[in-house]
């Protein structure tokens, strides 16, 4: 087993250097160009040149690479071209919108699934088992964010139950400062329980949306690896063998579980990206809209620094997805150690 | 020596041959009524990607006076802010979304497939590193990396397939090197190779064609994740732009109006995509359960 883990582990770093490298390499070879994005497309050879200058374009290829290398050691990933401030800073505060939305969602549908694709593998053919074998088909494939503006239309516009998409707070009230940049603990932490509750009415919507799309392919893999649990042979000889009714379900539980830790994996590290949807339709300043804003406006550091911070994001979870798997699966950490 | 003698090995050539794809399909018709309904969608999209664009009631690209106007008789599915009938640019998106879906992954399915077929046939430090590349890869926000791509290359449908084939490649490709990982074990790959024939005629003419079902299955769902991703790309102005009739980017234009009640500009186009790519997933599904279940 800590064979396994450390062999994972030795991948990991690896893995993250080329595609911090290969994302630098994508943006200085794309045909793009940020000097015109700053100076205009008539800008003097004068103005050009400085601007170069400016934001470190002017040096070679091998320089620039090993400055932002040097920089990631540290975690600095230099200024923006657009804003000029510390992307790092900037990245701190658009993270935590993002964690928290996808965060949420995924516990929510997690929650859900989980057991309702357990009980449904119990009750195949039953009216419940078609109904939400159908819904979980079809929440699977699902456009997130025009659901997003229908729960809108219908939550906000028809029903006044939510706020209007506009952020994290009403635009009257102001997000405390630090220390976490998430507003949910945040503004426990200063005791500001009235934007606490605002904070919760706004993100309310968004993660409803994520999670009844979510909740389809992960109650779909629930159900299909509890009815291949339950109709085992495994299972069949535990129970001849006079296990208790209590071991047997622990047995269930654990060998149903692998599947669902791999597409909840899967889908997390896509939701990561794919948040910048949701994102757009609640006007939430995410770190998807970040990315997108910053790519619109050839922003090369600030385009680095989310590339990294996806990829170690992305490369974490799929870590975490194959210690869990080798810990429910005794077979997994068999067949590899 | 009498001809009875031989009859016994005869019995033993009765093997049952496996019904053909077209009586399993037809079997899958009549049991699953969600299959059927799956299958209309597809083939009404099919058709809209062909013929939709001729079928418009409304020039599809011409900006009129008419704007924001609720659905009537005249505009079944109302008029959006350019004046824009919505009811025939509804009708004429799936020539851009179903045509960059059905490319791309067409694209993903050949390349991935053949990669699939020679890391898995053809093991060895090469097929090692394409699997580490794949791995990491995948282990990335993708729909980011599409935006960037797309976004830096230029938004075209063009380059919106190219990305989207990239992305599915993976998928693809793990489907392939498994069966292959599998089938080059078997008696009929060793049957091939005790008669003479080359590794690579093996390879392609005996392995490659049986390996193929799994990832036939897989091209309808991956299609309808290519459709989510084009609106997606669209939707956020990182894709197909305006006015060429996609949904995506049709649902943005009504993204700002809906909240104030304008509700038609969003809500057609956006049932258009929900309904497609349901369609395209019962079909998947139900091609890889009768896969599964009859191998």
């Amino acid at each position: 087993m800590s064979g396994f883990v450390l062999r994972r582990l030795l991948l990991f770093l690896p893995q993250l250097l080329a595609i911090a490298i290969v994302g630098f390499a994508l943006l200085r070879l794309l045909p793009v160009d940020p000097v015109s994005r700053i100076v205009g497309s008539f800008g003097t050879d004068e103005a050009r040149q400085s601007a170069k200058e400016t934001i470190g374009l002017d040096r070679s290829f091998g320089e620039q690479l090993g400055s932002f290398l040097e920089g990631l050691l540290t975690l600095d990933f230099g200024e923006s071209f657009v804003s000029g401030d510390s992307v790092r800073a900037e990245l701190g505060d658009r993270i935590p919108v993002t964690l928290q939305l996808i965060g949420i969602g995924f516990v929510l549908a997690l929650v859900i699934a989980i057991p309702l694709g357990r009980y449904i593998a119990s009750k195949v053919g039953g009216r419940i088992e078609k109904v939400t074998t159908v819904y979980a088909l079809f929440a699977g494939a699902q456009p997130d964010f025009w659901w997003g503006l229908i729960f809108l239309f219908v939550f906000f516009f028809k029903l006044g139950w939510f706020p209007a998409p506009l952020g994290q707070l009403d635009p009257t009230q102001i997000a405390p400062d630090g220390p976490t940049r998430f507003i949910f603990i945040d503004t426990l932490v200063h005791g500001q329980f009235d934007l606490f509750v605002s904070a919760l009415k706004h993100y309310a919507l968004p993660i409803i949306t994520l999670t009844f799309v979510l909740t389809g392919p992960i109650l779909k893999i629930m159900r299909q690896s509890a009815l291949d649990v339950i109709s085992s042979d495994y299972l069949l000889y535990a129970k001849a063998s006079g296990f208790t009714p209590k071991r047997v379900r622990r047995m269930t539980a654990r060998n149903s579980f692998a599947p669902v830790v791999t597409i909840t994996g899967v889908l997390l590290v896509f939701a990561l990206g794919g948040a910048v949807l949701i994102e757009t339709v609640f006007a939430l300043p995410g770190l998807g809209r970040y990315a997108l804003s910053r790519t619109l406006d050839t922003d090369f550091p600030a385009i680095q620094g989310a590339i990294v911070f996806m990829a170690a994001f992305g490369l974490t979870v799929y870590l975490v997805m194959d210690i869990l798997y080798a810990l429910l699966d005794p077979r997994v950490r068999h067949s590899r150690d | 020596m009498s001809a009875t003698d031989t009859q016994p090995e005869l019995e033993f050539e009765e093997v049952l041959r496996p019904a053909g794809f077209g009586a399993r399909v037809k079997e899958l018709l009549r049991t699953s009524w969600l299959f059927r309904i799956g299958l209309v969608i597809v083939v009404i999209a099919v058709i809209l990607a062909i013929i939709g664009p001729y079928i418009a009631r409304f020039p599809l690209e011409t900006a009129t006076l008419d704007t924001n106007e609720g659905p009537s008789s005249k505009h079944w599915f109302g008029t959006d802010s350019n004046g824009f009938d919505i009811f025939s640019r509804v009708l004429a998106a799936p020539r851009i979304d179903v045509s960059i879906a059905l490319a791309a992954t067409a694209i993903s399915l050949a390349i991935g497939s053949l990669l699939g077929l020679l890391t898995g046939y053809f093991r060895g430090w090469a097929g090692e590193s394409v699997m580490r590349v794949v791995d990491t890869i995948q282990a990335f926000p993708l729909f980011v990396l599409a935006i960037i791509v797309v976004v830096m290359t230029g938004r075209s449908i063009q380059n919106v397939i190219i990305v989207i084939a990239l992305l599915n490649i993976p998928i693809f490709l793990r489907m392939m090197r498994s069966q292959v990982l599998s089938l080059r074990e078997r008696t009929f790959v060793e049957a091939a190779r005790s008669s003479g024939s080359r590794e690579l005629n093996i390879a392609f003419g005996h392995v490659l064609p049986n390996g193929l079902s799994p990832g036939l299955a897989q091209a309808p769902i991956t299609m309808g994740f290519a459709i989510l991703v084009t609106a997606g790309l669209s939707f956020i102005g990182a894709g197909v732009q305006p006015p060429t009739p996609e949904w995506g980017a049709m649902i943005a234009s009504g993204a700002d109006t809906i909240v104030i009640g304008e509700w038609w500009t969003s809500v057609f186009p956006g049932i258009a995509i929900s309904l497609t790519v349901f369609g395209f997933a019962v079909v998947g599904e139900g091609l890889r359960a009768m896969y599964l279940r009859q191998g």
